[in-house]
């Protein structure tokens, strides 16, 4: 069973690369569709983050003086970007096989085409943010302190992006799969991830001397949370400038291996069912 | 071979109560109350290269099941399915398609969906336009097309997509009459060419006229498999039998909403070139019917039927298997059946005028009147049956004059 398992699932993804042409298709239709009405999209989906980052900062920075940092604003901007991906692609992938049953039902295709082409898309408009992100930071930082905005560490963004893709997929894919059997996922996962905007280090480090008085022995269990692994990376490279802590790096490196290769063994496994139960 | 099933058993679950949320599963501790249902049974069989075989049977036999096992859209619980080649579905004409897309955009799409590769599509992507016959309107949005527009696109990309093996159901019921004669001769060239089809429909004169094998399942099950003539007859007696209606040729929906062609009114007329809804037997009848043409028709056929009140078939009879050529039309007229002595019984009878494109698409009418005209037909005699056929006594009151 495990091995037929394995050489299905190897010839699916050569069928998948068969159809790269497809995904492609599927992500460019995915932007389209965002950047429908153009300079406004794009000027939205831009000015979108931009917006929350400054309410978050007034209100934790400022307001409420929960996190104390220099230029918390940045540290504030890398996480909602990387979590507006995050959150983004998992709600609209959950719903790419029930919103497309009609095409699942009557066309052969490799339809984890699907959530890939979503994951895609969203992948590719954080890509253009990060980007943004980048010269921000290094404008700011040279204007307001006369310094240069990235550290040596930034090198390694590239792989701490490819893992938040990886898990992306992979966690698509489940979401995908999961909701075909349970209807109400798609309601769930948008719950599930407003509970866990709060309890993942998107907005604060974990870092005590950063925290109010009392948070710092919460700290170990929002460790356990496999997300504040890719928040601590990404926070450490862009905003502190410091090498991550090496054993939550691979963690984190780990938790997408996982995400990916877990997400897709759930999908083959229920696969040949769902154009039935779709 | 082409295709080849071997031993093929399809189960679905049918739920009796059916939970779809996490929140009721977990309520419930299972997915809700099913029975398991085979669709399909022990099904067995082969097509070779360049051959077509026909699907026939009532809903819920397993054509489409059938269909979709060998498009490979569905797995099979048991058996073996085998199809040499690349496939292509048919299965519905268009499908992803983008309303907000231009029709370029659409045909990138949705070939993709169909497996071409980006330089497939650049190849082939002048040839799709010019196939579906957009070229004016290729780069509008689609919303903008009509739908035997949007259905010509999906046709013409997924012809384009060069199957070896293709699998179609039911899409020459949709769209205009030229559409479908587009489709139809597509189809004869594919065959040609070698091409292997496996199709469903419920157009039996289409079925007898393109398939080469027809199988006629029940209940998951192949019945009756062979020769396509001798199997669809086989098959129209039955539903005969069952319905006790009976027309060979119409059993199924009259036509569309495209009148590229329309029926005008007709009427009955006696030898005094009277209009009339009554007549005695034996005596001559015509049928007169005008016709508006709104689109030139190359090759149309027109047909006259006769049934008794009762639902019993009694006569009927078209331009084209009497050998009459009607088309090509390309503007109104007139067509009268002129019967010389209409040897029916007494009783009620009611008449049906139907307008075909052509001789192959002689079960799907492009307008119809459908026992629409009711004749009475006064008999003195007692005699019972259908018609009265032509006869006479020979009283002898001896043996002698018996014939050997």
């Amino acid at each position: 069973m495990a091995t037929t398992l394995t050489t299905a699932g190897g010839r699916h993804l050569g069928t998948l690369w068969a159809y790269r042409g497809l995904v492609m298709n599927l992500a460019i239709r995915d932007l389209k569709l965002k950047y429908k009405g153009s300079v406004l999209g794009v000027l939205w989906s831009v000015l979108n983050p931009l917006l929350m980052m400054a309410i978050y900062t007034v209100v934790f920075s400022l307001f409420l003086r929960a996190v104390i940092l220099p230029d918390y604003w940045a540290l504030v901007l890398a996480g909602i970007l990387t979590w507006v991906f995050f959150s983004t692609a998992l709600t609209a992938a959950s719903v790419s096989f029930t919103h497309n049953a009609n095409l699942i039902n009557k066309v052969a295709f490799p339809y984890e085409s699907l959530p890939i082409a979503t994951v895609i898309a969203n992948f590719v408009n954080f890509l253009i943010m990060e980007v943004i992100l980048l010269v921000v930071l290094v404008l700011a930082q040279s204007v307001l302190h006369r310094q240069v905005g990235l550290r040596p560490p930034a090198v390694l963004l590239p792989v701490i992006l490819a893992a938040i893709l990886a898990c992306g997929l992979g966690l698509s894919l489940f979401l995908a799969t999961l909701t075909v059997y349970f209807r109400d996922v798609e309601h769930l996962v948008g719950i599930g991830l407003s509970a866990l905007f709060y309890v993942t280090p998107v907005l604060y480090p974990l870092d005590a001397r950063a925290l109010p008085h009392g948070a710092a022995r919460f700290i170990p269990y929002l460790r356990l949370n496999p997300f504040s692994w890719f928040f601590e990376s990404i926070h450490s490279v862009l905003y502190y400038g410091t090498w991550p802590d090496w054993p939550t790096f691979g963690l984190m490196l780990i938790a997408s291996a996982a995400a990916l290769v877990g997400g897709y063994a759930f999908f083959m496994w229920l696969r040949p069912r769902i154009p039935e139960e779709v | 071979m082409a295709i080849e099933l071997d031993g093929v058993s399809k189960r679905y679950r049918v739920y009796r109560e059916r939970y779809r949320s996490l929140k009721e599963v977990l309520m419930h501790h299972r997915f809700g109350e099913w029975e398991e249902r085979w669709a399909l049974r022990e099904v067995s069989l082969q097509v070779e290269r360049g051959s077509t075989l026909g699907l026939i049977g009532h809903n819920g036999a397993g054509k489409s099941t059938t269909l979709k096992l060998i498009a490979r859209i569905l797995v099979p619980d048991r058996g073996r399915i085998q199809v040499s080649g690349r496939a292509a579905g048919l299965l519905e004409l268009g499908a992803g398609f983008q309303p907000e897309y231009t029709g370029r955009e659409n045909i990138h799409l949705n070939a993709s969906l169909m497996g071409l590769t980006r330089r497939e599509i650049d190849a082939r992507f002048d040839d799709i336009v010019s196939f579906s016959e957009l070229d004016d309107v290729i780069d509008t949005p689609l919303r903008t097309y009509s739908s035997g527009m949007q259905m010509r696109l999906g046709f013409a990309v997924a012809v384009h997509s060069r199957p070896e093996v293709l699998v179609v159901d039911e899409v020459l019921a949709v769209g205009d009459a030229a559409f479908q004669r587009k489709c139809m001769d597509w189809i004869e060239t594919f065959q040609g060419a070698g091409g292997t089809i496996a199709m469903v429909s419920h157009n039996l004169g289409v079925v007898r006229e393109v398939c080469d094998v027809v199988a006629w399942m029940e209940r998951g099950r192949i019945v009756r498999m062979g020769e396509a003539e001798g199997v669809v007859d086989a098959y129209i007696e039955k539903v005969r039998e069952e319905t006790g209606l009976a027309s060979g040729e119409t059993i199924d929906s009259p036509g569309g909403p495209h009148h590229d062609i329309e029926i005008g009114s007709v009427r009955l007329i006696d030898r005094q070139g009277q209009e009339v809804s009554q007549i005695g037997a034996g005596e001559p009848l015509v049928v007169e019917v005008p016709y508006r043409v709104y689109k030139a028709m190359a090759t149309p056929v027109l047909g006259v039927a006769i049934h008794r009140n009762d639902g019993a078939y009694i006569y009927g009879t078209n331009t084209h298997v009497d050998g009459q050529e009607l088309g090509p039309l390309d503007k109104d007229g007139l067509v009268r059946l002129c019967y010389p002595s209409l040897n029916l019984l007494g009783g009620t009878y009611l008449v049906s005028v139907l307008l075909f494109a052509d001789s192959r698409t002689t079960v799907a009418p492009i307008d119809a009147r459908w026992q629409q005209y009711r004749l009475r037909v006064e008999a003195n005699g007692e005699d019972s049956g259908l018609v009265r056929l032509d006869h006479r006594w020979e009283l002898s009151p001896s043996l002698e004059g018996r014939r050997s």
